[in-house]
């Protein structure tokens, strides 16, 4: 059997990828399940879907915890030490990445990367990843071939969609690139943690005390940056009210924002009477 | 970090980005302050108030079953009395939590008058779990549950007007209010804070996701509601009501919904029908004054 992971974040459509190849092995005669893992799961939050592909039936019906291949969508997940959890040795890892991305593994994998976010930029205007990143894990893991896989994408999405996708997974098919991956000392000695590990310092009771940061550095969900300008800016605080988050805070200087939590909503930059805080590209 | 030290609201939660809700709930918890007990059912807020093992309000809060929230704010009055204990009860559920789900038992408490106050944020249906609608979704909306085109209709009927059902209760006070309008927000619930008895605030909750529309205008979308007339702001004070706001010149009701993808399937006929009822309502509250009686159902 094989079993696939896909790390993504909601809306990055990691769940139709793995339906997409799902299905392909399925009209090739194999048995084949996708499904997500889903909570109270949130636009922006990260999200897991499994892929499991068998000559026999599957009877399992649990989450993927050995995967033979890891499919990131976000490459800022890979700052969550579960993404990569549990990879069998000499697995695959596939990475939504302009360049090889440095990652510690605890065995020695194969690592592949593609600019799937520049390829859905310039084809939908938006960043929906999922048919890059799928022809780039298609070509290096040779699970299905190209012909297979661009009919699996039309018969998925409606006419008026599918030739975009499939022109998506085609530009990944051919600028995707590997490289092997060794394993690393310090991921070594990680081996053998669980991705509940850390429940171990906590009592077994149903309360949870007050903490920033719940959902984890919810700044990595931005898609836009807000940047205040501080010369415009008439201190009157209708940003600090207007803030679901309580980041924005008024300060002599004028607003700060923090950004370890801002999801990047852009209500502050909307709100804003003089135009002092805009929308712009995220780290620039 | 220079932001607030000990927020009541920790940022990093599990809300969507540009969560009407999430705001509310900051309005409302810093409005009232520390001293308080939270009791927030099944609902959105229910799962952004914590993310094992860490909680996100910065007070004690209960989480209950859908149907209990009035139960528990009951019982904790019981126990607070017992203990001499000067605290604020506060009920913070989603509308699913209220007007359907936990309406026997907001009704029975507000009865009984025990003391506290119900903050009802309404999303406009049950969005935690995919947007199913509720008996607050308005009429013509495009929910999960009425799909509306190929797959059946879209929801047919009205919504339920729960602040006229809790004012039929002769509850001492109740107002609705919006995120948008933050001065007159914590106005009212410092006003809640201090009567006496159940107390009741109903506030509309813009929800991107569910509502289709980007998250950078959740808070300017309230504000549309309130200019083009359709949300009115109000209150009702020991028998006394009050129109909060009475827009001077109102935007058009289009505003309010044609940026939102639960309403693409509006035509220009049922804008201008829904406009029309609107300058209705409007043209009879200036001439009669503003009463709960004179509201005709909308959209």
């Amino acid at each position: 059997m094989k079993e696939v992971r896909i790390h993504g974040r909601g809306g990055q459509g990691g769940l139709t990828a793995a339906r997409i190849v799902a299905n392909a092995m399925l009209k090739d005669g194999k048995n084949a399940q996708a499904f997500p893992e889903f909570g109270p799961e949130r636009r922006g939050a990260p999200v897991r879907s499994y892929l499991r592909i068998d000559d026999r039936p599957i009877l399992l019906r649990t989450p993927v915890t050995a995967p033979d291949a890891v499919v990131v969508m976000d490459a800022t997940l890979l700052e969550r030490r579960d993404t990569v959890l549990g990879i069998k040795p000499g697995g695959l890892l596939v990475v939504n990445a302009r360049e090889c991305p440095k990652v510690a593994v605890s065995v020695a994998v194969r690592i592949a990367w593609v600019d799937a976010m520049g390829i859905s930029a310039s084809l939908f205007g938006r960043q929906i990843p999922n048919t890059a990143m799928l022809g780039a894990w298609c070509r290096v893991d040779g699970i299905v071939g190209q012909a297979a896989m661009e009919t699996a994408i039309r018969e998925w999405f409606p006419a008026k969609h599918a030739e975009k996708n499939v022109e998506a997974a085609r530009r990944a098919w051919d600028s995707v690139q590997v490289a092997d991956l060794a394993a690393s000392a310090t991921a070594e000695a990680a081996k053998g943690e669980t991705a509940f590990a850390y429940l171990d310092d906590y009592p077994i009771v149903a309360t949870a005390y007050p903490g920033e940061g719940g959902a984890g550095r919810t700044g990595s969900w931005r898609v836009t940056d807000p940047v205040v300008d501080s010369e415009r800016c008439v201190r009157c605080g209708r940003c600090v009210t207007a803030c679901p988050e309580g980041v924005v805070v008024l300060t002599e200087d004028g607003v700060t924002i923090d950004l370890m939590y801002c999801k990047g909503c852009g209500i502050c930059a909307l709100e804003c009477p003089v135009k002092a805080i805009r929308s712009g590209e995220v780290g620039a | 970090m220079a932001r607030n030290e000990t927020p009541l609201v920790m940022p990093g939660n599990s809300s969507c980005a540009g969560c009407g809700a999430v705001l509310i709930a900051r309005l409302v918890t810093e409005a009232i302050g520390p001293n308080q007990i939270m009791v927030i059912p099944a609902c959105c807020m229910g799962a952004v108030a914590t993310s094992f093992p860490k909680a996100t309000f910065n007070v004690p809060v209960l989480r209950t079953a859908f149907a209990s929230t009035a139960s528990f704010l009951t019982g904790l009055e019981a126990s607070a009395k017992a203990k001499g204990q000067e605290v604020t009860l506060v009920g913070f559920a989603g509308d699913g939590a209220t007007v359907d789900i936990g309406l026997a038992a907001l009704s029975g408490a507000i009865e009984r008058g025990h003391s506290f106050v119900y903050i009802c944020y309404d999303n406009e249906g049950y969005m935690n779990t995919g947007f199913q609608r509720s008996g607050s979704t308005p009429r013509g909306a495009q929910t999960s549950t009425t799909p509306g085109g190929a797959l059946g209709r879209y929801k047919a009927e009205p919504r339920k007007d729960i602040a006229k059902i809790v004012a039929a209760h002769g509850i001492p006070y109740l107002a609705t209010a919006s995120p948008a309008y933050p001065a007159d927000l914590t106005r009212k619930v410092e006003r809640a804070v201090a009567v006496k008895g159940p107390t009741f605030l109903h506030i509309m909750s813009p929800c991107p996701l569910g509502w289709g529309f980007p998250s950078a205008n959740s808070v300017e979308l309230a504000r549309t509601a309130v200019e083009s007339g359709l949300w009115k702001l109000y209150e009702l004070d020991h028998g006394v009501l009050r129109l909060s706001l009475s827009p001077k010149k109102r935007k058009p009701v289009k505003e309010f919904f044609a940026p939102q993808s639960r309403f693409a399937h509006l035509s220009d006929d049922v804008y201008e029908e829904l406009q029309r009822a609107v300058d209705e309502e409007w043209t009879t509250i200036e001439k009669e004054g503003f009463s709960l009686r004179c509201e005709t159902s909308r959209a």
